[in-house]
Parts: structure tokens; sequence; C-alpha cells
């Protein structure tokens, strides 16, 4: 199983982006092989509809768990249709967002603002 | 005839000086372009005669059809289409109704569905034909509405049609300018007004059409637009005052030339100047 987070940079020091759409990198964990890489977000060049291009590209990369801060109503809708579930980062932070999500202590997005 | 008012900068004066020539000059048609906020009908608060409601393609995607292969997604660079469980989705706010992703299915999985993006009043005041664009609020653009309204324009017969063009020189302007046989620029004699001028000087060159300038709200010292046009060999037809009584009547939604016989003087020695460099 693959988990997903918008980031900053593509180091695992990075922080989780506030923006989905729009972030620069999303950081791929695969939970089996306990191995991590990350791959840009051409979505970013985008003149509009950001939001749907990353989140067709995420479907596409065969993930099941997005862990966001933010996730826009469209790119929701794509996730919603594509049955892939969205928690809030917390931690702001991925390997301690990875670890609350594993231990059952992130909070699920239904809505497109969780705050 | 048609006589594009355009500007680049908003509020220098477009619908003003399109409203009171039109309502100046005998059988004109008044043409609202300005679909995002259309406000030239205030003015001449027209009988409307017929609402034609203007549709963009849309497309529609029968999922049963869609076997998943991504094409038309790759293709979209309005990005208003994704992939969810191998089936294509698309979002119709984000379409701009190219019909490319129709072309592209290699399964006819896709189809066009017509989507409303607005309406044309087509109204009279007077002996004036009064046609206003309204594009729907949360839609991407309104060229379609504009090519729409200069279609039925035509049908109006002969005569000076007063084109209420958009700010800015993005593609709605574009469309308008494409259209126009004549471009009278409105240009405000400040460093913001000339900056914007300046692209709409080019905007206007680019695309092969003469133009006039007429200058509004003048205080006295209007050398940054006149050193200009000078230089680019642009003729300067009217100049019209910054004027408070002036502002007055425009705020009330009153059309200035049928409050007093000196504003009437006024603008109709800008239209005998125009006229004469659109008939040079």
């Amino acid at each position: 199983m693959i988990i997903a987070l918008p980031t900053l940079g593509n180091t695992l020091d990075s922080p989780v982006s506030p923006q989905f759409g729009r972030t620069p990198y999303f950081c791929l964990y695969d939970l089996e092989s306990d191995s991590v890489r990350f791959i840009r977000n051409d979505a970013t060049e985008s003149q509009g509809g950001a939001g749907v291009k990353a989140a067709d590209l995420i479907v596409n990369m065969g993930v099941e768990i997005l862990i966001a801060q933010n996730v826009g109503e469209k790119a929701l809708h794509v996730f919603r249709q594509s049955g892939i579930e969205i928690y809030v980062s917390r931690a702001n932070h991925i390997t301690l967002d990875i670890e609350r999500y594993k231990s059952g202590k992130l909070t699920k997005i239904i809505s497109s603002n969780p705050q | 005839m048609n006589i594009g008012f355009i500007s680049g900068k908003g509020g220098t004066g477009k619908t003003y000086l399109s409203v009171n020539l039109a309502a100046r000059v005998k059988g004109s048609l008044y043409l609202d372009c300005d679909c995002e906020e259309p406000n030239g009908h205030l003015f001449f608060r027209p009988s409307i005669d017929k609402r034609h409601i203007v549709n963009a393609c849309g497309v529609s995607i029968d999922a049963n059809r869609c076997d998943g292969c991504h094409a038309c997604v790759d293709f979209c660079v309005y990005n208003a289409l994704a992939m969810a469980r191998n089936k294509a989705m698309v979002f119709p706010d984000l379409c701009h109704g190219c019909g490319g992703c129709i072309r592209i299915c290699h399964m006819c999985a896709i189809e066009e569905k017509p989507q409303s993006i607005g309406v044309i009043m087509q109204g009279h005041h007077d002996d004036h034909g009064v046609f206003s664009g309204f594009l729907n609020p949360g839609k991407e653009s309104a060229v379609l509405i504009i090519r729409h309204i200069f279609s039925l324009a035509r049908t109006w017969g002969d005569g000076y049609f007063f084109v209420d063009c958009p700010p800015g020189n993005g593609c709605q302007v574009m469309e308008c300018v494409h259209h126009c046989d004549y471009i009278a620029i409105v240009a405000e004699p400040s460093i913001f007004g000339l900056s914007n001028f300046k692209m709409t000087v080019r905007l206007t060159e680019s695309m092969g059409k003469r133009a006039a300038v007429i200058i509004n709200k003048s205080m006295g010292d209007d050398d940054l637009i006149v050193d200009y046009c000078r230089e680019h060999h642009l003729p300067l037809v009217g100049t019209m005052p910054f004027d408070r009584a002036l502002a007055h009547i425009n705020n009330e939604a009153k059309i200035a030339v049928d409050e007093s016989f000196e504003y009437a003087q006024i603008f109709d020695d800008i239209w005998t100047r125009l006229k004469s460099e659109i008939e040079r």
C-alpha cells in the first residue's frame, strides 16, 4: 500500500506542503517495503486545474492513502471517485505523520476544509 | 461599422464614452461586450425585445465505453479531465469547450453536451439598438458570448455600432478587436493609465487595426498620453475634462448628452473628429 504526502522538498526532513495541487513534490511511502521516494509535481506549471492534474497523478501512482493539510474541492472529488482515503497532516512532518497514521491517530478528511 | 472602445485599464470611461457617443448618433447600435459586468443597459434602460441564451460546448463521458486509456486527460491543457477507477471524469468549470477530447477518444466515449454560459439581452431605446451580454457567474470566459453579440448585430443592418469592450488586453478584448473595423482607445492621463495605454496600443497595432485616442478625465496636463500618441502617429480625437458635474450625472446612470446641450456639443465634436478619422 502506498501513502502519499504533498511536500515542499524532496528530502525526508521537508515539511508537508500547505497546498495540494501546487505542491512542488509528493513523497510516496510504500508501507510493505518501508521505502520512500519523491516525485515532482508537474501540475505546478498549470494555469488552472492544478488540483485535478495533481489528483490524477496520485491516482495514477496507485496511491491508496493521502496525508495532506488541505485538499481542494475538485481534487477531493477525484479521490472520492477513486476510493482514496485522505487524512489530515497534524505533525506537518513526513515520518511523524506516517507514524501517526499507522497508530490510527490521524483524522479522515471528509470536506475540502478540514480545519 | 464596428467601433471598439478599449482602454487596458478599467475605469477609464469606455462605457461613458461609448454610451454617450451612441446616444448622439441616429440609428446607432450599442453593444455591451463587457459581459463580466455589463452596465451600459443601466444608462439606456432599453425595452427588451429578445433574450438569447448562449451555450458553450461542454462534454459528457460514457463510463461504460471509457477503457481508461488516459489519452483525453493527457490532451486537456485546461486539466478539466481526470481518471478515477480507470474511468475519465470531467470538471465542467474547467472545460473551455475546445472539443479536443471528443476527437481524441478512440472509444467514442466522449460527446458534446452544451452548457449555458450566459445570455444576451437584445433591446432598444428610441432608435438605438442595445445588445448586452451577461456571463453567468463562475464561467471562465465570455468569448463565445461576444462572438454571438457580433453575429446578432450583423442582422441589424448598416450603421455605426459602438462596442463597449471589457478592460484589460486578454482573450475577450482580442475577440472584440478582431470583430471591430476601427478602435477608439480611451486613455487616462496618469502613469498607471499610460502603462496600460501602451499595452493597448501594442495590441491594436499587432492586430493590424486602425485606431484613434480619446483622453478622459483630463486635468489639463495630458503630455504623458499626447507625447506617446505623437510617437506612434495616433490621432487624438477628443479630450474630456475631469468634471464633477459630469461624474455626478454618470453616477446617477443618466446619459450626459441628454442632460445638457453643452455636453451634447462636446460629444458631437468628438464624433465629428472620430468619424473623419474613420473615413480617412
